[in-house]
């Protein structure tokens, strides 16, 4: 027999031996007990359903390798709103994975996107994504956040903006009034 | 042997299990039962997505290019596969499996080139219409098919910003649809679908065009429903983008590409 049929076949009486476990506590029971005992499965299970957590996120280092600075000479640039990013057409930062970019301190092109969930008579997908590019000279030390928010109803407008959150202003773009 | 008597035996045991619990059950017990199979069916309904590799050909007659040095730049620019008008009634029954997954492949090359680059920080992917185009002054009439003039860039452009080699992609998407029988939430559809992207490069600085490749990427995409729709699916437009990517890095840097997805 082969390791896999041997897998296969404990699994199988594994499978044997619990679904006799049942049929012999269900043999017990009325049938309002069993359906007792159904509906909780049932909220067990979508009660798991639910469990998923979000894992922490990465930080992205945008420098070459070998190229490492001190921590004191780097910015951060938290994703916050922003779905992806690409910096200096060099690096490509995935919210999905990346929370937040260390930078060296200077001048950036930040070229980022972000969605929003938008009715399927705007846009069949039911989101819609915009971008923009910004220039930004990033401070040393300091930690800035992407941030963007949109408008209801006619006269559909998106803002951009980024926060510096250590001097508490803002150094690029409108915040939504 | 010994495993297929535990299945029977197991078999037999549920069958039988089932049928007592049905022939002892009351017309009210029957209902709720049904009610509850329908409320299992649900919980297993919707989608399960199966992703399968395309298979990938890559036709290679390019010269080898030289390696990038730190800060230089690829400008990527080309043209997506223009989209098929499809009915209503057409998407319907074949659960939409003849559209294509991304319509802008140009702009998710450029992101997929910086995803797989090794060495992130290397050197830059530029969008051409990045770059602020304006009529190159070195061109003249004899020099107007060149490769600078057609990208409107400047020599003395292309050396401050270093500017290394510009690669055209020309994408092309072909659909057949091979079973149209999907009716939500039941039935069967099926197409085929073959994405090719062609590459052509240039060295911008001695204005050389070094040649170009292809990379083509075909396979089934098949949809089975019955209240569960199981999605075998082959996005070969994203297939062909993630190789070719992976081909244009080897090629600018020598060094291999990330195989794995990092995000």
């Amino acid at each position: 027999m082969t390791r896999r049929a041997e897998i296969q076949g404990s699994r199988i009486g594994i499978i044997s031996i619990g679904v006799n476990i049942l049929i012999s506590v269900t043999k017990k029971m009325n049938n309002r007990n069993l359906l007792g005992v159904l509906g909780c499965l049932l909220v067990i299970l979508s009660i798991l359903l639910g469990c998923a957590t979000d894992r922490p996120k990465d930080v992205y280092r945008g420098y070459p390798l070998g190229l490492e600075q001190p921590e004191s000479m780097l910015a951060e640039l938290d994703m916050g709103a922003a779905y992806e990013a690409i910096i200096d057409d060099m690096h490509y930062v995935t919210q999905a994975k990346y929370g937040s970019v260390r930078l060296p301190a200077g001048v950036h092109r930040i070229k980022w996107s972000v969605i929003f969930g938008v009715s399927v008579m705007v846009d069949a997908r039911g989101y819609a994504a915009y971008g923009t590019i910004s220039n930004i000279n990033l401070e040393a030390g300091h930690r800035y956040k992407l941030l963007a928010d949109r408008t209801f109803g006619s006269g559909y407008q998106v803002f951009f903006w980024i926060e510096d959150l250590t001097a508490g202003k803002i150094v690029y773009g409108n915040k939504k009034p | 042997m010994e495993y297929q008597e535990k299945r029977g035996c197991l078999l037999r045991s549920g069958r039988l299990f089932l049928h007592g619990r049905i022939e002892r059950a009351g017309a009210r017990e029957k209902t709720a039962l049904v009610w509850l199979s329908l409320l299992f069916l649900t919980l297993f309904s919707g989608c399960m997505h199966i992703p399968v590799s395309s298979e990938i050909k890559i036709h290679d007659p390019l010269q080898s290019m030289q390696p990038v040095e730190q800060g230089e730049a690829l400008v990527i620019y080309g043209e997506n596969a223009p989209l098929q008008k499809q009915s209503i009634a057409g998407s319907y029954f074949t659960a939409n499996c003849a559209a294509p997954s991304q319509t802008d492949t140009i702009g998710e090359l450029i992101k997929t080139i910086l995803m797989v680059n090794p060495q992130p920080g290397r050197f830059a992917v530029r969008p051409l219409q990045d770059l602020e185009t304006e009529k190159s002054p070195d061109c003249s009439a004899e020099s107007g098919d060149s490769i600078l003039c057609r990208l409107n860039l400047s020599k003395a452009r292309v050396a401050s910003e270093r500017l290394r080699y510009a690669i055209h992609v020309q994408e092309k998407f072909d659909a057949k649809i091979h079973v149209p029988l999907y009716a939500s939430p039941f039935g069967v559809a099926s197409c085929s679908n073959k994405t090719a992207l062609e590459a052509t490069v240039w060295e911008l600085p001695t204005e050389k065009r070094l040649g170009s490749f292809s990379v083509s990427a075909e396979g089934e995409y098949t949809v089975i429903a019955y209240m569960l729709h199981l999605v075998v699916f082959r996005d070969t437009q994203k297939d062909a983008t993630r190789r070719l990517a992976q081909e244009i890095v080897e090629r600018a840097t020598g060094v291999k590409a990330i195989e794995e997805k990092r995000d």
